[in-house]
């Protein structure tokens, strides 16, 4: 059985960056995820790898992009604005097809905003971000565990694919502390000919590039790049269904939203409620085939976020608004509570019947 | 009689500081309210705080 | 702001996380550009709200939370001279290092904070006040210890003094 230590959410992310094989790290400081930063800029020096405090989020993406170019698994973390900041740097990795980690640990916003945790930039995680047609592999972890699991996973599927991957979690999971196991977090071996690593006169050189003056040439590159997308979207979904057997209702959440959700569906229960909870735990891809099952199967959904009403629409898209969709939502740093969402369950029990 | 020989500027506000103890943000707000009383041009400052302790030079909550 | 209407008066207060490493850029070129405003720039060697992180101007060996094992200029560089760096700019008018560490520096911040602003109602062009300043709490000392610190480390880094007059051989000042 694996040994368990207790490690804080923004500290687990690290620690399964470097057992994932990253040993390069550039980050801001930036509540919620500053500890990130701290823990790298410790560790890093320990096992020979490479910390750099950026002189800005910009300056990090950038550096990332130095360090993806050569083949090696390279990571940066931030919060919101500082997201914000380095989507013109994510999308030009996409159109390079560069793979690498993105950490967004998400506060209240727009603007400045808050410190306290949120989750309103979903938008921005699954609809690329930065300007172009692009997506990034995003992952939505739920516990301390999986800060440490989805992390080792994220940087495997972004080097399979060629993509870049985005962690999206908020400031409560970064700050919060769980029992949590390192071991069994697996490197794959991914095909890296394309890095720039000197030819040594041996090789045809290799290009890292994203312009190109020929619109059809682009057009290809775009054409070629969604046929990826297409892979990762029929192989690579993940989600958790939690009490969905013999379901009426369904709740849809994701991150800290689903920890108060479960809360509130175990009340519903002793109630007499028959509710249950898909969980998408890729946000992109957003695991539509469960939820077009279930909107044949349940009455209506009650969907839980820390925002105005995002993966909302991606409910409504993927279950082709067969049913009505009711949202419990708090924001600017603020959590549902679980009787906050428990009354949404109820309200969604009283209706039925195809919209 | 008595005299009054120092006292808070008229254009720093009243109210609590939000910095920690001994942090010298305090004075130069003092410094930067006298010069702007002085020169009497309070009216017409428009302040612009960065992010960092200095924000709290405009947050009053 | 200042070019939406030239009659205000607007400064500006900012660290050194602010200008000195995130707003590097935006200082430089404003300072080229000559802005008719003042700033005041407060480097207290650490990035105090975030939780006390490296800043630019952390001295080197100084332990932070990014800098552990202290500030190692061999991968990290050294620390940034803000006044002096843009003294070599063609455009800035006024640049002056001040600290407030005793009653005779805080006089002098206050000179110079005051012509900043005067600079500014007299159409001068770009102002900055560097103030030297302490960051205890950050720094893991009391605001005494904190202030010794300053004198004995900070303040041979980053000298105290007039960088840039525009008006000052003009008026003798």
């Amino acid at each position: 059985m694996a040994d368990k230590v207790l490690m804080k959410g923004n500290e687990a992310i690290a620690e399964a960056a470097i057992m994932a094989g990253c040993r390069f790290y550039f980050g801001y400081p930036i509540t919620p995820q500053t500890e990130v930063a701290a823990y790298m800029a410790k560790r890093m020096p320990k096992i020979g790898g490479t910390f750099l405090q950026a002189e800005s989020e910009i300056a990090a993406i950038n550096m990332c992009i130095g360090v993806a170019s050569t083949g090696k698994r390279v990571m940066t973390s931030s919060s919101s604005p500082g997201i914000s900041l380095k989507e013109e740097g994510i999308s030009y990795m996409a159109g390079c097809d560069l793979p690498a980690l993105i950490v967004n640990v998400e506060r209240g916003g727009p603007g400045l905003g808050g410190i306290q945790p949120s989750q309103s930039d979903y938008f921005q995680a699954t609809r690329g971000g930065g300007h172009g047609d692009y997506h990034l592999f995003v992952v939505a972890p739920a516990s301390v565990q999986e800060m440490v699991s989805l992390t080792a996973h994220a940087f495997n599927v972004a080097e399979k694919y060629r993509v870049p991957a985005m962690l999206l979690a908020d400031g409560t999971l970064g700050q919060m502390m769980e029992p949590v196991s390192i071991e069994g977090i697996t490197v794959e071996d991914h095909d890296k000919s394309w890095a720039l690593t000197g030819t040594d006169c041996k090789r045809k050189h290799n290009i890292i590039n994203s312009l190109s003056l020929l619109p059809e040439e682009l057009e290809q590159w775009n054409l070629e790049r969604y046929k990826r997308y297409e892979k990762i979207e029929a192989e690579e979904p993940m989600w958790e269904e939690y009490m969905m057997d013999d379901a009426d209702v369904c709740v849809v959440a994701f991150g800290i939203a689903s920890r108060v959700s479960r809360n509130a569906i175990k009340a519903a229960r002793a109630q007499g409620i028959k509710v249950g909870m898909i969980r998408p735990i890729t946000l992109w891809p957003f695991p539509k085939k469960p939820l077009l099952a279930a909107a044949d199967k349940v009455k209506s959904f009650v969907t839980v976020e820390l925002n105005m009403g995002q993966m909302v629409e991606d409910v409504e898209l993927a279950t082709r608004c067969k049913r009505p969709i009711l949202m419990a939502n708090r924001v600017g740093g603020c959590i549902p509570t679980p009787e906050q969402v428990l009354a949404q369950i109820v309200e969604a029990n009283k209706l039925g019947g195809a919209q | 009689m008595g005299e009054i020989v120092f006292q808070k500027p008229k254009s720093l506000c009243d109210v609590p500081l939000h910095y920690c103890p001994g942090c010298t943000h305090g004075i130069v707000h003092r410094l930067v309210a006298e010069a702007i009383d002085e020169l009497g041009i309070e009216g017409q400052t428009i302040g612009v705080a960065s992010v960092g302790c200095s924000v709290f030079t405009l947050l009053r909550a | 702001m200042k070019r939406s209407d030239p009659s205000k008066i607007v400064f500006t207060y900012q660290g050194d996380g602010d200008l000195a490493s995130i707003g590097t850029a935006e200082t430089v070129h404003s300072a080229a550009r000559n802005e008719n405003i003042t700033i005041i720039f407060i480097n207290n060697a650490i990035y105090g709200m975030t939780g006390g992180q490296m800043a630019p101007t952390s001295l080197p060996g100084q332990v932070t939370q990014t800098s552990p094992y202290g500030r190692d200029v061999n991968t990290v560089g050294y620390p940034v001279r803000i006044c002096e760096m843009l003294s070599q700019l063609e455009g800035p008018s006024y640049l002056e290092r001040v600290a407030v560490n005793n009653v005779k520096n805080v006089k002098a911040a206050k000179k110079a904070i005051k012509k900043a602003f005067q600079n500014q109602v007299e159409g001068k062009g770009f102002s900055l006040i560097e103030v030297v300043s302490t960051c205890p709490t950050n720094w893991g000392k009391t605001p005494e210890k904190a202030m010794e610190w300053l004198e004995e480390n900070m303040l041979p880094y980053y000298p105290l003094g007039v960088y840039k007059d525009k008006y000052a051989d003009k008026e003798g000042k």
